[in-house]
């Protein structure tokens, strides 16, 4: 077989697209744990990077890539589902502070999306742009369904999302050092609800209840924006 | 090949008579009970998420099928007392590489680059301030209301 007749073959089926996915996590994790677990050695950046020079310098079509890695991008929904078992494990602690948890994420979802959209309007962003921005700090697969409900591009606010993702998992450390905030809840909860489940995996690295309290934090911040964000934004942007 | 008309990938295959019988070491594997096993386990978060995806699509809600799933996963753990530990062990694992899953979506960039570039500004400082104002909100109001309600408890 010639070697063009195996590229063909590999650019038809999914087997190329999955398997550099996964090489290309592998990779970046062993680096991010050879810098120490630096969050600015995150691993989604330095995955997303490495295989975007490949597709570029191999001038692959995106799409031949992402139907091999649409298997890993599928396995989104059930993860979302999945989110229950640690938010159902706070359960005591949740019952406890129910009211300040509350209050904290009607406050910081409201600030995330609004800000967003605010500044992106004042510096003259597309409408469609505002729209994709909207949902930035919800995770994934649920701020591509609010895109698409509200009117955006739901692959825009997909690079976006990841985008605030790795922005807040890098920041974060920074932030609560400036203003002394020091209980993991607080830290862990501030992180989640800005920089969803990228946030959340960076916050599971610093301690247990940090990463609970981001995930329940990432949990009701994309159900509540789910709910908020298609109500308010035809207003806001009417 | 092997001289019997079955081709490897004919599903007959794997119930031709003449196969060798398994190992005796194979034999021990034999689940319990299939409900109990990680495929279990994976079944019963797609079955959540196919219900919460049939949910949202039938009633036209706004909120997407996977949250909704999520929502009657937690209301169902919460009835039942906990996960299995099958269910706690995937879930786990899963949430543990929840970064690999990002990976696809991400190289989405590349189909954003001409966008992205004319409103390179607008994009990188909202998203710069947004961010860190949202986690320094968030953070900040619930220290607050946290230190309000200890201080409520210790007064009462």
């Amino acid at each position: 077989m010639s070697a063009s007749a195996i590229w063909v073959y590999l650019a038809a089926s999914p087997l190329l697209g999955l398997t550099l996915t996964l090489l290309a996590y592998l990779g970046a994790s062993a680096v991010h744990q050879r810098c120490g677990g630096h969050p600015l050695a995150n691993p989604v950046l330095l995955a997303v990077a490495a295989l975007v020079g490949l597709l570029w310098l191999t001038d692959t079509p995106w799409h031949t890539y992402f139907d091999g890695a649409q298997f890993v991008h599928f396995l989104l929904g059930p993860a979302t589902v999945a989110l229950a078992i640690p938010l159902h494990a706070q359960l005591p602690r949740l019952r406890r502070m129910a009211l300040p948890l509350l209050l904290a994420l009607l406050v910081g979802s409201l600030t995330a999306a609004l800000s967003a959209v605010a500044i992106g309007a004042l510096l003259g962003a597309s409408r469609a742009t505002l729209l994709s921005l909207a949902p930035k700090s919800v995770t994934t697969p649920i701020a591509m369904g609010i895109a698409e409900r509200i009117g955006g591009l739901p692959s825009l606010t997909a690079v976006l999302v990841i985008l605030t993702g790795v922005l807040g998992a890098i920041l974060a450390r920074y932030i609560y050092r400036a203003l002394h905030i020091e209980d993991d809840a607080q830290r862990g909860f501030g992180l989640g609800i800005a920089a969803h489940g990228i946030g959340t995996a960076r916050a599971f690295q610093e301690s247990e209840q940090m990463g609970a309290f981001a995930a329940l934090a990432m949990g009701l911040n994309g159900l509540l924006t789910a709910v908020l964000l298609p109500l308010l934004l035809p207003l806001l942007l009417a | 090949m092997r001289g019997n008309g079955h081709d490897f990938h004919h599903p007959g295959y794997l119930y031709s008579h003449d196969r060798q019988p398994p190992p005796a070491a194979a034999l021990t594997l034999r689940p319990g009970r299939p409900g109990r096993t990680m495929i279990g386990a994976i079944t019963l978060l797609l079955v959540f998420q196919l219900v919460g995806e049939v949910i949202a699509r039938g009633l036209a809600l706004p909120i997407p099928g996977p949250v909704i799933g999520m929502a009657l996963l937690f209301v169902a753990l919460c009835v039942r007392g906990g996960p299995s530990a099958e269910l706690r062990g995937t879930a786990q694992g899963m949430l543990q590489h929840l970064s690999l899953l990002f990976i696809p979506a991400g190289t989405g960039v590349m189909l954003h680059f001409q966008r992205m570039s004319d409103e390179l500004l607008p994009l990188l400082v909202s998203l710069l301030v947004s961010t860190v104002v949202t986690i320094a909100v968030t953070a900040l109001v619930l220290r607050f209301l946290a230190r309000r309600s200890d201080k409520q408890a210790r007064t009462r």
